[in-house]
């Protein structure tokens, strides 16, 4: 056999090998695009099934194809039992509202942890951590005889204090991706006479803005999707946020149900999309650092 | 002589003034001081109903004409438009939640035993007279040693059969009309609604099922055993130390239950989700006839049109609604032939006792217009609200008159009154600790009716003996007396 | 860095030590106290004034006067009512008013907490007129509102900005944290629930300690939420790695068009998922549909028969798997990206093989960077609360061998059914103080050791 054959052979061994190895992934990721597409393809499909109840159909498609649900989640409110119009502002408001404020001071939490020395500091730390331990809604007792007091049952300014005032808990992402950013950069501004104020908004808000777009989806989709605060604090159907709606909806309007989810969907999926590549960078430098 | 009879005339005069004078105690005339009559000026009142009454109509237009009756007087009523199972405890106290709701009289019951209910002046309102004793005591409650009515009965609630006429069998009136009057047999003992079931399922039918149910709703299925001569607590219904589940034939008359679970082999009937599921199966043909309560009968109705196949008019009037078939007396339904309980009724069968409720209204203890509330309460309990009531909604009324009027054309709300008043339909207690009735209960139901399916998937069977399921009924007791007593 | 901010922390206020430091003898120091420093004793704010500092003279006072409100009109009541928790039953009936035992302990938590507050600020405010005090014996003039502006927004950034979210997490976070320490040894709960009164008890802990049912569930309820905790975070891991790797790998093209389908799942909010998958798997829906139609028995997946136990635990990790890997993924990916390209050059040329290659380099390399994330997902997951809240709600299965619990519930399940669902307030509170020593015993001695909180001064 001559050298040429011997490489020619390798080759063909080595294209075969190639050949399995792409099939093999490519099946996976077929496999893979299936199982997680599936699920949604099914809900947004059930959301245009002509026939409101989910006893209606047999199997998983709809035998018929409306956009009634669409028309009925916005114009017919089932004598107000689903006003699914104000859920909707209710919801934009709470989830943008908490959002600005919860951003604002989870940032600054984080900054001022990551690089600040002072006394307390370290207490700080320990008690957040503790904090952290507690089952969350074993506050919820309290947590609503204190907004009870302060007039805000029934409110919508209720959770955004709730949601923003809490935020500042989990600084710790915001901390760890503050600590990766080198101290040189900060000397030099404090040498050019900056004050910790102007370096904070000039250079380190620049700089975070991976985690700054991260840190304001978390703190976007978290009210946008809490169902316990709301359950608790909301009283009046025409105050409930959409997932506290769409909790309430039994089987009989399970399109209703697929229709609504879809406008509470479609906005964090579009944004997920758009911002993947910031999302990346926060979770990754959060996690790394803890 | 005469003056003595004269002397006499007077006293028995004074004394039938004393005697009801005397009813009204002293408490009892503190209580009810905040109803002196006078409505509260510019007062609303917020009326909670239920989810099925908002979603069907009735309860906007019961404040229509509430606020058009009382224009000019100053009060009006809202709907209130927060849950149906509103938290009076929590809400109450921060002043939220409804002045007037409307809920079954154990929910309502539960919140009047911590007092977050008014006792209400029932002797004064107009129904008073036209409603049944059994109905009001649904909301009778002691305190300060005293009986309290803390309710105003509207409608009874309890288990009726639902079937589409059209989708009767075609050859019922030839096989199955042994005593030629005019009902199916299968639907006057449950031995002959068994043998049509299982033929239905053998052999096809106009429907995939005869009867079909979700067996493991305790509302339900309970009738089986106080038929048997079970009750809830002991001494009426007082007394949460004795809980009579397991007494009289109670395991007997579950193994029916067990029985029926067989023959249906669907899963579905272990789930209380077949209650909503229930409306579209009857509609499709899934089975031929159903057991739940009269006030969801508009969603059979709407489940009908939906399917095309109907319009209102020939819904309304193909759906019937009739009491539930009589339970053989031997506890067995496949015990002898079906034939034998048609011609032999009233020997080999007995009649159904079901659990039933009485949904009426309430008053909240934190309302800042008691009288109006009540005003609301009187209006909405008049006779031509209780009649649209039942036009709107397919309700039996809880009063007399409105019964007996409906009845003339539909016989079985007449017939829904009677066994209120014979004692066939077991209110739910008023007691606080019904509350922990529910899940246990359902709990074992639920073990009792998939042992039809532990063969099928190779387990052993657990309650093929009465005295398995007696055993299970005894544990079922303790764990409804641990729930209860375990952490109080 | 932040030695250099200390650094010049110290540079600036070389003449500024603590005054508990620097006069330890405190007659010395109110022997020392100048007019001003002594007016701060005495009246928040004055100081400040006597300094010629109006504006912050007038915030001092102002929160003095807010405070001095507050009590005068219910502070002083709350604070006393805290011990007693009420000693007038209320009758609604008659009208008689009465006390709410539950109110007045978060209330007098909360008066508590204002007191404190108020005594933090004056011991600030008297510092800050020693400050002051110092300056002028110095020879210099006190600062002026704009000095103090500018100190504010530089020297002392991190009390400015920090200040909110200490009060609001203190009011919104610690008040109702505390409100259950303390609720616990109480009796509240079961049929003492307002309007009867409760009052200050050992109650709870007896009956955790007596009644066997609870400690029987406990034992219960723990194993299967440390299996789950274990295996739902080991799953999703190792799938949110696999998928990370399958779409790093070379020879896919478009991978972020198949990284999008992932993404989707993590995009869409979680509680619809949940539901979703609740109606999916539900006796009449879809699967148990198709089950029958094509002859066969449908399945119990998440209803209350005893044979769903293993098929709903099953689901529960299937549904958390669907919800939580792609996080994972993404942020494997990131990690991996991180990996220098040298290295895989240089053990190709060694001849290592690819398997070798994810053993050698990868996967050490991915499994330190995500220590700290692991524990973190196992805390979440320990906790999962939503997951089978929302998949089996209202549907207690295998009754009899739980107390008022299913058995897919967590301890945290169990919990919010103790404690909101059958209002067993100190019972709940009890326990959940059990469940917190235990783990924050535990991830504490964990998190003590990982590498993230020993090393923070070295990363930088």
């Amino acid at each position: 056999m001559s050298g040429s054959a011997v490489i020619k052979k390798r080759k063909k061994r080595l294209t075969f090998r190639r050949a399995i190895d792409n099939t093999l992934t490519y099946t996976a990721l077929v496999f893979i695009s299936v199982f997680f597409l599936f699920p949604c393809l099914w809900l947004v499909l059930a959301s245009f099934s002509k026939s409101g109840s989910l006893y209606d159909t047999r199997g998983f498609f709809p035998s018929a194809y409306s956009f009634q649900t669409f028309v009925d989640l916005f114009t017919d409110d089932v004598n107000g039992l689903y006003p699914y119009g104000r859920w909707f502002s209710n919801t934009l408001y709470v989830a943008s509202m908490s959002c600005v404020l919860g951003t604002v001071l989870v940032i600054l939490t984080g900054y001022v942890m990551s690089r600040f020395r002072f006394k307390g500091r370290d207490s700080i730390k320990q008690i957040t951590l503790v904090l952290g331990m507690f089952p969350g809604f074993m506050g919820m007792a309290a947590i609503y005889i204190i907004m009870a007091q302060f007039g805000l049952l029934n409110r919508l300014e209720a959770l955004i204090i709730l949601y923003a005032g809490t935020a500042p808990l989990g600084y710790l992402l915001q901390k760890g991706y503050f600590d990766t950013i080198p101290q040189t950069i900060y000397e030099a501004a404090r040498i050019d006479g900056a004050n910790n104020f102007l370096i904070f908004r000039k250079i380190t808000l620049p700089l975070a803005k991976p985690m700054l777009v991260y840190t304001a989806l978390t703190q976007f989709t978290w009210p946008w999707s809490d169902v316990l605060l709301p359950r608790l604090l909301l009283k009046n159907r025409e105050q409930w946020t959409v997932a506290v709606g769409l909790f309430s909806m039994p089987e009989t309007h399970f399109s209703r149900f697929a229709a609504g989810s879809m406008f509470i969907a479609v906005p964090i999926v579009i944004l997920f999309f758009c911002l993947v590549k910031n999302i990346v960078n926060g979770m990754t430098a959060g996690a790394i650092k803890g | 002589m005469k003056k003595l009879c004269l002397y006499f005339l007077v006293m028995f005069l004074a004394l039938s003034f004393i005697v009801p004078a005397m009813a009204e105690s002293e408490m009892y005339q503190r209580v009810m001081s905040r109803f002196h009559g006078e409505l509260e000026q510019g007062a609303v009142v917020q009326v909670l109903e239920n989810a099925t009454s908002i979603e069907l109509g009735y309860a906007q237009q019961l404040i229509d004409a509430f606020n058009a009756a009382y224009q000019g007087l100053g009060v009006s009523a809202k709907i209130m438009d927060i849950d149906q199972y509103s938290d009076l405890a929590t809400d109450g106290p921060y002043g939220y939640g409804p002045d007037v709701w409307y809920q079954a009289n154990d929910i309502l019951m539960k919140y009047a035993t911590k007092q977050h209910l008014l006792p209400l002046p029932i002797f004064d309102l107009e129904c008073y007279p036209h409603t049944p004793r059994d109905a009001w005591d649904a909301y009778k409650m002691v305190m300060y040693d005293e009986p309290f009515f803390c309710g105003v009965p509207i409608n009874v609630q309890s288990g009726m059969l639902f079937y589409i006429e059209s989708m009767l069998p075609d050859d019922w009136q030839t096989q199955w009309d042994l005593n030629q009057n005019g009902m199916p047999d299968f639907f006057e003992t449950f031995t002959a609604l068994y043998a049509y079931s299982k033929a239905v399922q053998e052999n096809g039918g106009t429907t995939k099922y005869g009867y079909l149910d979700d067996l493991v709703d305790v509302y339900f299925s309970f009738g089986y055993l106080f038929t048997g001569g079970a009750y809830v607590f002991g001494s009426d219904d007082t007394d949460p130390a004795d809980i009579g589940l397991a007494k009289g034939d109670a395991a007997k008359c579950a193994s029916m239950l067990r029985q029926w679970a067989a023959l249906m082999n669907n899963t579905e009937a272990l789930d209380k989700a077949f209650a909503s599921a229930a409306y579209s199966y009857l509609a499709q043909g899934t089975m031929l006839c159903t057991i739940t309560t009269p006030d969801v009968k508009q969603m059979f109705v709407r489940a009908m049109i939906n399917t095309g196949s109907w319009t209102r008019e020939e819904a309304e009037a193909d759906l019937k609604m009739i009491p539930v078939p009589r339970l053989p007396k031997s506890y067995d339904l496949t015990g002898g032939p079906w034939q034998d309980t048609i011609t032999d009724m009233d020997n080999l069968t007995t009649q159904t006792i079901m659990m039933g409720g009485m949904n009426g209204f309430g008053i909240s203890a934190y309302t800042q217009c008691p009288n109006a509330s009540l005003a609301f309460i009187q209006f909405a309990a008049s006779f031509p609200q209780v009649m649209e009531r039942n036009r709107m909604l397919g309700i039996s009324p809880a009063r007399g008159d409105a019964a007996a009027e409906i009845g003339k054309d539909d016989a079985t709300v007449q017939m829904m009154f009677d066994n209120l008043d014979n004692n066939l339909i077991y209110i739910m207690p008023a007691i606080n600790e019904m509350s922990q009735l529910w899940t246990p209960g359902e709990s074992f139901l639920i073990d009792l009716c998939t042992d039809a399916f532990r063969s099928s998937r190779g387990e052993p069977e657990l309650y093929t003996t009465i005295e398995q399921i007696q055993a299970a009924l005894e544990r079922m007791v303790q764990q409804i007396l641990d729930a209860i007593f375990t952490l109080s | 860095m932040q030695h250099q901010a200390d650094k010049t922390l110290n540079k600036k206020t070389p003449f500024f030590k603590k005054p508990g430091m620097a006069y330890q003898n405190f007659t010395a120091f109110l022997k020392w106290a100048p007019p001003g420093v002594w007016a701060s004793i005495c009246l928040m704010g004055a100081g400040q004034l006597v300094y010629g500092q109006i504006v912050k003279g007038i915030a001092f006072l102002s929160c003095l006067a807010a405070s001095a409100w507050y009590f005068i009109t219910m502070g002083i009541k709350d604070l006393a009512g805290i011990f007693t928790l009420g000693t007038r039953q209320e009758d609604l009936w008659l009208g008689i008013p009465g006390d709410n035992s539950m109110t007045m302990l978060i209330l007098g938590v909360f008066a508590w907490g204002v007191l404190v507050l108020t005594v933090v600020l004056w011991y600030a405010n008297v510092r800050d007129a020693v400050f002051s005090a110092r300056r002028v014996q110095q020879g210099k003039k006190p600062r002026s509102f704009r000095q103090t502006l500018r100190a504010m927004a530089d020297d002392k950034f991190h009390i400015t900005s920090l200040s909110l979210p200490v009060v609001t997490v203190t009011v919104l976070s610690i008040v109702p944290i505390v409100f259950m320490i303390l609720i616990a040894f109480t009796n509240l709960g079961g049929d003492i629930v307002y309007p009867k009164l409760a009052g200050w008890s050992l109650d709870a802990w007896q009956k955790l300690v007596g009644v066997s049912k609870l400690g029987g569930t406990f034992q219960k309820i723990i194993t299967w939420n440390v299996t789950w905790a274990v295996s739902t975070t080991l799953i999703n891991f190792i799938f949110g790695l696999s998928l990370a790797l399958l779409l790093n790998k070379k020879n896919v093209r478009y991978s972020k068009f198949w990284r999008a389908f992932p993404i989707l799942a993590y995009a869409i909010p979680g509680f619809i998922s949940m539901l979703g998958y609740r109606f999916m798997f539900s006796q009449s829906g879809p699967i148990n549909s198709l089950l029958t139609d094509a002859g066969k028995d449908s399945i119990f997946f998440l209803t209350n028969d005893a044979s769903a136990k293993w098929w709903a635990r099953g689901i529960g990790l299937f549904v958390n798997a669907w919800i939580a890997t792609p996080s994972i993924m993404l942020m494997a990916s990131g990690i991996l990206s991180n990996i220098s390209a040298d290295l895989y050059e240089a053990s190709t040329l060694d001849g290592a093989s690819s398997l070798q290659q994810f053993r050698k380099i990868t996967f050490p390399f991915v499994l330190f960077a995500t220590t700290p994330l692991l524990i973190s997902q196992f805390v979440g997951n320990f906790n999962n609360f939503g997951i089978f809240f929302f998949m089996r709600n209202n549907v207690i299965s295998n009754y009899g061998d739980y107390f008022l619990a299913s058995d897919t519930d967590l301890l945290i399940n169990w919990l919010y059914n103790l404690s909101v669902d059958n209002n067993y307030y100190s019972v709940g509170a009890a326990i959940s103080l059990v469940i917190f020593a235990i783990t924050s015993t535990l991830s504490l001695a964990v998190y003590m050791r990982s590498a993230a909180y020993k090393q923070e001064d070295r990363y930088q």
